[in-house]
């Protein structure tokens, strides 16, 4: 059960006199009232209560209130899976570090001081996460506008080498903000990592072997690696701001840009926080079109993970054959929602369209097909003596690190923890089909690497036992649960029924209203643990959406697991974790 | 239509012609793949809409590719080395931007995005799309390959240090690029 | 008097021969590996220009060509073009031992395919072949990069280790024939009967190693490993003088040592006599396209090592298993005579 329940919180208040609880069925928190008690308290829950593992940690912006950040632990007992959210105020916007209890809190912290400008006692010199070094601004203050602060000239080169025209020949703002220059970058690099080795080699942000523009500073003595950092922020593009100033359903396309891999996966879990914050129910068909497309989603990304992660190695064909399998599924994807990556495919009520005819064939025919291909993909590497020796005993992660990391997903499950949402707090129809969960002894990147592959095979069956309970529906079940009032009614009845097209015009122009509240809700992505938290006021758009993102905590253990490894090792070992950088940076 | 160029002589414009084949017929981009249509620049070069076809082999090191292919979001962060990579590709050279991101900053009006590569990066094809569809990037590479015909590729280099010449100096390195 | 001029100008003919076969099939082959690549990984090749895409190696050639000059700052520019010239010139060089048939008699007088029939031909063949790392190493170290130097150190690493492995391999063979001069080899294996693999087969397996090291294919392409490196020793290089590296690495090393492999152990151009006067020349083609086939097959498909590990794997397991070899043939012929 995914909430701590009454008697925990209750034995929490008798330890600590000064503290707040409140439980209800999608939320449990306490509320720490002086702020110089959180080292102790968050000591007491880790080691007493056994809230041991770090899930995330965020901040709030009330400009209003006399302290003006709030800040927020969520934590989660690994032994039975209860989650808990520690609140607590800063004092004169600073807070006592917890990255001595948990290392996850490092990053964490890092990104807080970057996007609100709070201080940390004990986190000494804290570097910010994404901006660079001299950025002046703290963008996600409510002060700061979305579109930044316009300072510079910028115009298009297109537009100045063939010539100006009046009026101009493409549409565009003059002025833009300020990009910052070679130097101000090279100050960024230099401030990350004090050499102590031979040579500085910059795995560099615009480079074929990372997945994605990520930055990676590896001090090097021969090719032995001493030290490394990584410096993010080369893709953040301001999403949690934007959520702010958009309606809720406005703000579903931009969940699939951030892990673009799953897309529906990610829109899952947004989806399905909004529907337990306004208690909107879905239908059965609905719940079980959902969860066949996420899970043929998690095929598609962990085909991804198969053929880049050999082509780093070398193994040049896999990667071919992958995207082989990736067409067959994107097809499927594109009969059925018009669009093959990033599909907005699910609604806040149900999915957007029923399903296409002949989809169940079709997937049918995929799945029986694609239990040959993974036959054929286990031959080409599993016993490979080559992958052996690259990927067995190298970048080692224990079951430590994976707590106080906050790792989820398959580089948790590989290292022996059985974390996964899915059975945790089951949410679309998996409470309905019958699965398994890989889990690995070692915790190397040869166990991550069969993790990953059972995976794609427990998918498979999942898929098939979905298109079973499909094609027994009857064929006009709804799939949109357009009678409550905060859900647009599908397209087919906005066209003909008159209520429908009013309802559809009062929520696409005014947005709805959700109630008031906050929940924290998170769904399995095929990286780890995807988490939405919604500060409702009440208004159509939410007023702090924080995006729990498991590559960002993923990534978090690389600079610890890869000292005195080489550089080979380093291209294995982040091919293991499996990072997307459009939902490290967000 | 090849003969009906301003006063050339016959054989500059055999040469031209020439010259402009082996360029459009053996175009190397750069694996630069920022954000989401990364994704679909990697499907246009795997089995089904194999690239491999036209000639473009994907290189890895700018100093070897022809054509920077802008595929994603450029960030405020990434555009001096964005920019930094195209300073090393040796002329001649073009550049796609793929997608909305990458043409006009896409549906990310914010502080952190530049608001098209074509701000700090000379534009030779818009391709538009969230992300396009492979088909498309092939019809964006085609388009490239009729524009590097059509423009006679030594008319297009004197053409553009004519133009340089009239630029002031801040314009050229992109302000505080 | 004439005997010198004719000497004289069958030499040159035979130069010129060589280069233009060479240089030609050399840029062919890159056609030959797209498409077999292609193949493999269920897709075509080049097929846009010209019919099954014959002409693109004709359009890269002169994409590269010209190209803008590039230096970049802060280079060693006399290395940086020293490096082009050491990369080519001995993979080149390698071919003048290669020979392409039997001998054959034109107006009276007896030719032999080759360009020099040097009676110390595997050692001149050890010599070009180390002489290829220099390219490597000047690349790496004028390109003032740190990719580059990476890139090139592990480069000298690997030629060091496996030439020491491919002169104890290839000594084997030479102590069954009994003379470095590759006609001898090939008249030995012919008159026995005998095609040497089936007496050396550990050896063939060593020297295959050693042409995948020395040319830096996969698994041993650790010197320019994609995803580390970019593109290794040969990052700052632009245009033709891109262009010459793989050419001279990858195809002409390639092809140079398995013509010699085929005559090592496949007994050159013996066979039978199924296609006229010009079997000969037909069957050693045909051995040396069949080992190409093979290279090719092994760099798409299987991953590469670690850097540390392929140099471990050089001088723990192969070396001993080397040394061993030889002995035992020493052996085996001073007993069986």
């Amino acid at each position: 059960m995914p909430w701590a329940s009454e008697e925990t919180l209750n034995r929490i208040k008798r330890s600590f006199r000064t503290v707040d609880v409140y439980k209800s069925p999608h939320f449990a928190r306490i509320s720490v009232e002086n702020t110089h008690d959180i080292t102790n308290v968050l000591k007491h829950l880790k080691d007493v209560e056994d809230f041991r593992y770090f899930i995330d940690f965020h901040v709030i912006d009330f400009p209003k209130e006399k302290e003006r950040f709030l800040g927020q632990y969520i934590l989660v007992n690994p032994y039975n899976f209860e989650r808990l959210v520690v609140k607590v105020w800063f004092k004169s916007n600073k807070l006592p570090t917890a990255k001595n209890i948990f290392a996850g809190a490092k990053w964490a912290e890092r990104e807080a001081y970057d996007m609100f400008g709070v201080e940390f006692e004990g986190h000494e010199d804290v570097k910010r996460m994404f901006m660079w070094e001299d950025y002046k601004h703290f963008p996600l203050r409510k002060d700061f506008p979305l579109g930044g602060i316009p300072e510079q000239r910028l115009p298009s080169l297109t537009e100045l080498i063939e010539g100006n025209t009046l009026p101009p020949s493409h549409d565009y703002e003059l002025m833009h903000t300020y990009v910052p220059t070679i130097q101000d970058i090279e100050k960024t690099e230099k401030s990350r990592i004090t050499k102590r080795g031979q040579l500085v080699l910059n795995w560099g942000p615009l480079h074929p072997g990372t997945h994605g523009t990520m930055w990676f500073l590896f001090d090097l003595e021969g090719e032995h690696i001493i030290q490394t950092d990584v410096i993010l922020g080369q893709l953040h593009r301001g999403m949690e701001k934007i959520a702010e100033n958009l309606h809720y359903f406005q703000f579903l396309p931009y969940t699939d840009r951030m892990d673009y891999l799953s897309a529906v996966c990610s829109e899952l879990s947004y989806v399905q926080s909004v529907e337990k914050l306004a208690n909107i129910e879905v239908p059965l068909k609905a719940k079980y079109i959902r969860t066949m497309f996420a899970e043929l989603q998690r095929i598609n990304s962990h085909l991804l993970w198969l053929g880049t992660g050999a082509l780093d190695l070398g193994a040049l064909t896999v990667f071919l054959y992958a995207f082989r399998e990736r067409e067959k599924i994107m097809d499927l994807i594109e009969g059925n929602a018009g669009f093959r990556l990033t599909s907005a495919f699910l609604r806040i009520g149900g999915v957007h369209y029923d399903l296409a005819k002949g989809t169940l064939e079709v997937a049918k025919h995929f799945v029986k097909d694609f239990y040959s291909k993974l036959k054929e993909y286990n031959g080409l590497l599993t016993r490979n003596r080559i992958w052996l020796k690259r990927t067995k005993d190298v970048g080692i992660i224990t079951q430590e690190d994976v707590y106080q990391y906050g790792l989820t997903g398959p580089v948790a499950r590989g290292s022996g923890i059985s974390y996964d949402m899915r059975k945790i707090d089951p949410y679309a129809a998996y409470d309905l089909v019958d699965f398994d969960i890989p889990v690995g002894d070692v915790g190397d990147v040869y166990d991550r690497y069969l993790v990953r592959m059972e995976e794609m095979y427990q998918s498979a069956k999942i898929v098939e036992q979905c298109i079973e309970a499909l094609e027994k529906m009857p064929p006009n079940e709804p799939y949109v649960n357009k009678k409550h009032p905060v859900v647009i009614p599908p397209k087919e009845d906005v066209f003909n029924d008159l209520e429908d097209m009013v309802k559809s015009f009062r929520i696409v122009v005014h947005g709805e209203n959700i109630p008031k509240g906050e929940i924290y809700s998170s769904g399995e992505n095929p990286r780890g643990e995807l988490g939405f938290y919604i500060h409702s006021i009440g208004k159509s758009s939410p007023y702090r959406l924080r995006i729990r993102s498991c590559s960002f905590y993923n990534l978090s253990v690389f600079p610890k697991v890869i000292e005195k490894h080489t550089i080979s090792d380093a291209v294995a070992l982040l091919g293991s974790i499996d990072p997307v950088v459009g939902e490290t940076d967000r | 239509m090849a003969s009906s160029i301003n006063g050339n002589g016959f054989i500059t414009t055999t040469v031209d012609e020439l010259l402009s084949w082996g360029r459009r017929n053996a175009l190397w981009p750069v694996t630069i793949g920022l954000a989401c249509c990364a994704i679909e620049m990697m499907h246009a070069a795997a089995s089904r809409f194999d690239v491999d076809r036209l000639g473009m082999i994907f290189r890895a090191s700018p100093r070897q590719a022809d054509v920077l292919i802008v595929a994603g979001t450029v960030v405020n962060k990434v555009a001096p080395m964005l920019k930094l990579v195209w300073d090393q590709m040796p002329e001649p050279k073009w550049c796609i931007s793929m997608g909305g991101c990458a043409s006009a900053g896409g549906p990310f009006p914010t502080y952190a995005t530049l608001q098209g590569v074509d701000r700090i990066i000379p534009v030779d094809v818009y391709i538009p799309g969230c992300p396009p569809t492979p088909q498309g990037l092939i019809y964006g590479l085609l388009e490239l390959q009729r524009k590097i015909r059509e423009k006679k590729v030594t008319r297009y280099e004197k053409a553009f240090e004519e133009f340089k010449k009239e630029l002031p100096p801040e314009i050229l390195t992109g302000a505080g690029v | 008097m004439n005997d010198i001029i004719f000497t004289g100008i069958v030499i040159a003919v035979k130069i010129l021969v060589v280069l233009a076969v060479t240089l030609g099939l050399g840029a062919y082959l890159t056609w030959y590996e797209r498409k077999f690549a292609g193949h493999l990984q269920a897709r075509l090749g080049p097929t846009v220009v010209g019919p099954f895409g014959l002409l693109q190696p004709l359009a890269d050639g002169l994409k590269l060509m010209t190209k803008a000059p590039l230096l970049p700052r802060g280079i060693d520019t006399k290395l940086y073009y020293m490096a082009i010239m050491m990369a080519l010139v001995p993979a080149i060089m390698l071919f003048a031992v290669v020979p392409f048939g039997p001998s054959f008699k034109i107006l009276g007088h007896e030719i032999k395919p080759i360009v020099a029939n040097l009676n110390i031909a595997i050692l001149y063949l050890f010599a070009m072949g180390s002489m290829a790392a220099y390219g490597t190493l000047f690349a790496g170290w004028a390109s003032n990069s740190k990719y580059a130097f990476i890139g090139s150190l592990r480069k000298a690493a690997l030629i060091v280790s496996y030439e020491v492995v491919l002169g104890f391999a290839a000594l084997s063979v030479v102590l069954l024939a009994g003379s470095m001069n590759v006609f001898d080899i090939v008249d030995a294996q012919i008159k026995s009967g005998i095609w040497y693999i089936v007496y050396q087969p550990i050896s063939f397996v060593l020297f295959l190693f050693c042409l995948l090291a020395e040319s830096g294919r996969v698994p041993f392409d650790i010197q320019e490993a994609e995803a580390e490196l970019v593109t290794g020793y040969n990052v700052e290089y632009g245009g033709m003088k891109f262009g010459i590296f793989p050419l001279a690495e990858w195809y002409l090393n390639v092809l140079a040592l398995c013509a010699i492999m085929a005559v090592l152990y496949f007994g050159g151009w013996s066979g039978p006599h199924l296609f006229g006067p010009f079997s000969g020349f037909i069957w050693f083609l045909a051995k040396t396209f069949g080992l190409l086939f093979f290279v090719l097959w092994v760099h798409w498909t299987l991953p590469r090592y670690q850097a540390k590990d392929v140099v471990e794997f050089a001088w723990k397991y192969l070396l001993p298993i080397s040394i061993l070899n030889l002995v035992g043939t020493a052996f085996l012929i001073y007993f069986k005579g």
